[in-house]
């Protein structure tokens, strides 16, 4: 969408009435949202997704507007956690002129307990039925229509990701808006009343609640409701060993397939490049514009893409997992794991997010209740590689150990582990006793929704072609005019200085200054490492003080295996696999947690971690190289 | 600690209503059914617990109880997945049948 339409957005935004979208977690709202809106809101298979309100305007065939508002996930009014304290507060605050409840239809005897919290409300409602697809599956008959008679509301039932749902849901907005229908029971009413006279507590009202949603399923369920088996490969997935080993098969399997495509794109594209630059070199462009492709754009491009079809590959397969509910399982099984360093299970998933961008991860990690296991996971999260890590990552393994590459991602895999213990440690702030209690719901899985994913894989990619490659491109400019700037002598001076410090950490000087620039954006660091390897005759003729007539290309992989050797790769590898994320991530941190004080002190811990961990491998590595 | 409620019946389990025991959640085996019928903690875990369907009264089957995961439970259509130490505050009548 164009700024001119996102102004126009806003401004009907603000007039025309406002809808909320209410359900529990991983009901189908933002998917919902993104049907009625053409919205683009990230959708996945499990709870706990959609953190902040979102916003977009609906137009009805007859030309009606409606502002409808994304709500995060609320398992009832009273709410238990910040995002349900967030959508009650929107609720209370706001007063929508409607609401949008929808209830899961593979879960029903849960998704209705939200729905009782509604009851004798004075706000208009209709009820969107999601998962029909996995209801018939089932093969559950259920009367919708009696279900509509029996609560006075309109009931829609609807598959989600079907467009055609979409004219059914905004005929449910024209019914709501015109007839403006209330969820009554006066049943239920009256029995709720009664208990609270009595002076009772929260457990004979949801006992009652039960109750009168189990009677209800009765009357409009064709079988009675029974407890459904597992699924066959929930036997599997679940089991303490082998779920285990089969989520690092998957996780591991994503990461190789990424590395493997990207390289070999990569070489090829490196081919392309060095034609093309002789291309330049003979067609007689002038100099200037000549170095200036040579030295900043064409290296900037060619790790550039590299980096882009990494991140697709891999966004890819994190996205199937996430759409068909696997990454629910994930943080069941490491539940166990989690714990003995004072965490849950749930923490495991916004350390996955994590691997497609760390302001993800630390957004994500607002999935956790307890604030104390919350600023943990922040704080460990950000060792966690975004895709800007594995970038660099896969590119420096695969350019100085080949086919070992898998290897070393595996040991920096199992470093990350390690560091994420240690963090934990450090920053538990005394809290030890403080129990790790997890309490979740397993979603069902369902077919991937080849349309969601590969339109999260493009949004990715489009993001770091309109965002990190300009600034891959940027970095890789600064800093070759930045080096043009000075001549031989006074770039030996600085050079001969940066590179005995550096050597303290086992670091070659230019993979130091290409650390310092991922702080700014994590692709930087490729923009750094093209520029200054990527040499060009200009730097190598630089003592004569002449620009050379004919510029000659030397591949980046090449000159970066000349210049550094396997044991300082491997430092470089470690120290930027340690080293802090982006001052995005960094400055959503402090926002999240609300300190900077603590913000600082978690970016000092980092940076100065990743420096002495370069050092101690470094100084190991020599051992056997 | 909260009131014993008086279920004295429950309407999704009283044909299993044969050699019942209570126990804590955490000691019932593997696929079994069992009935909730005592909840220990303050209004801010119950009101994580009731909306799950882990509510006095209502019918649960074990389906996962080892080491090291947490407790896999079978309420109406829905798995929930509830860690050990949230069990032991989860007490219940077991059904000595099988599932």
């Amino acid at each position: 969408m164009t700024a001119r339409g996102r102004r126009k957005c806003s401004d009907h935004a603000q007039t025309a009435p406002h809808i909320a979208i209410v359900g529990q977690p991983n009901t189908g709202k933002s998917t919902i949202f993104n049907l009625l809106t053409h919205g683009k809101q990230h959708t996945a298979n499990w709870s706990g997704k959609t953190v902040e309100p979102q916003e977009g305007v609906c137009r009805s065939s007859s030309g009606e507007t409606y502002t409808v508002v994304d709500l995060p996930g609320v398992f009832s009014l009273s709410p238990h956690s910040d995002r349900e304290r967030v959508a009650c507060a929107y609720l209370q605050k706001e007063n929508p002129i409607g609401i949008v409840l929808v209830l899961d239809g593979s879960q029903l005897s849960r998704s209705m307990y939200l729905l009782t919290d509604f009851m004798g409300l004075n706000i208009p409602i209709v009820i969107v039925v999601t998962m029909i697809d996995i209801l018939k599956f089932q093969r559950r008959d259920v009367d919708f229509q009696k279900l509509e008679i029996i609560l006075g509301v309109p009931v829609i039932p609807v598959i989600g990701t079907h467009r055609r749902s979409r004219a059914k849901i905004i005929a449910g907005l024209e019914r709501l808006m015109g007839k403006r229908p209330l969820l009554c029971c006066e049943e239920f009413t009256a029995a709720c009343k009664k208990i609270t006279g009595e002076g009772s507590d929260a457990l004979r009202i949801a006992g009652y609640r039960h109750k009168w949603i189990r009677d209800r399923l009765m009357e409009i369920c064709a079988c009675p409701l029974q407890h459904r088996p597992l699924n066959k490969f929930d036997h599997v997935a679940l089991h303490p060993v082998w779920g285990i080993i089969l989520a690092f098969f998957f996780l591991f399997s994503g990461f190789a397939i990424s590395a493997v495509v990207a390289g070999r794109l990569q070489h090829f594209l490196q081919k392309i490049a060095n034609f093309g630059v002789k291309a330049g070199g003979a067609s007689g462009i002038p100099p200037l514009l000549a170095e200036i492709l040579n030295g900043a754009i064409f290296p900037g491009l060619t790790i550039a893409a590299y980096l882009l079809i990494f991140v697709g590959v891999l966004t890819l397969v994190i996205g199937i997992m996430e759409d068909v509910g696997y990454v629910a399982r994930i943080a069941y099984l490491f539940d166990g794991l989690m714990g003995r360093i004072g965490l849950q299970g749930k923490c495991v998933i916004p350390f996955i997010s994590g691997f497609g961008c760390t302001v993800a991860g630390v957004c994500g990690a607002r999935v956790i209740d307890c604030p104390h296991q919350r600023r943990l996971t922040i704080a460990a999260c950000w060792v966690v590689p975004c895709s800007g890590t594995w970038g660099t990552v896969g590119f420096v393994a695969v350019l100085f150990f080949g086919s070992r590459a898998v290897w070393v991602i595996l040991g920096l895999f199992l470093l990350m582990i390690l560091h994420i213990i240690l963090t934990t440690r450090i920053f538990r702030n005394g809290c030890r006793s403080m129990p790790a209690e997890m309490l979740m719901d397993l979603p069902h899985y369902h077919r991937p929704h080849w349309r969601n994913i590969f339109g999260i894989v493009f949004r990715q990619m489009g993001q770091l072609l309109f965002k990190s490659i300009p600034a891959i491109l940027l970095t890789a400019f600064l800093l070759w005019s930045f080096l043009r700037q000075f001549n031989s002598m006074q770039t030996d001076v600085f050079t001969n200085q940066l590179a005995r410090f550096s050597a303290i950490f086992g670091l070659h000087w230019k993979l130091f200054v290409a650390l310092a620039l991922s702080l700014i954006n994590r692709e930087s660091a490729l923009g750094g490492i093209a520029v200054l390897f990527g040499e060009t005759s200009y730097i190598l003729s630089a003592a004569d003080g002449m620009l050379a007539q004919n510029l000659q290309w030397a591949s980046i992989g090449t000159s970066l295996v000349k210049s550094v050797s396997p044991q300082g790769a491997l430092a470089f590898l470690c120290a930027f696999f340690l080293s802090p994320p982006c001052c995005a991530a960094i400055a959503v941190t402090a926002h999240e947690i609300r300190s900077y004080a603590w913000t600082l002190r978690l970016l000092a811990y980092y940076f100065l971690g990743a420096l002495l961990a370069a050092a101690i491998i470094s100084r190991a590595a020599s051992l056997f190289f | 600690m909260l009131e014993l409620l008086d279920f004295s019946t429950c309407a999704a389990c009283t044909s299993y209503r044969v050699n019942f025991r209570m126990v804590r959640l955490d000691e019932v085996e593997e696929n079994k059914c069992c009935c909730i019928r005592y909840i220990e903690g303050d209004g801010i875990s119950l009101g994580k617990l009731l909306p799950l369907g882990i509510s006095v009264g209502n019918h649960i089957e074990v389906v996962y109880n080892r080491r090291f995961i947490p407790i896999l439970l079978s309420i109406g259509d829905s798995f929930i997945a509830v860690s050990r130490r949230k069990a032991q505050t989860i007490f219940v009548e077991e059904d000595g049948n099988d599932r």
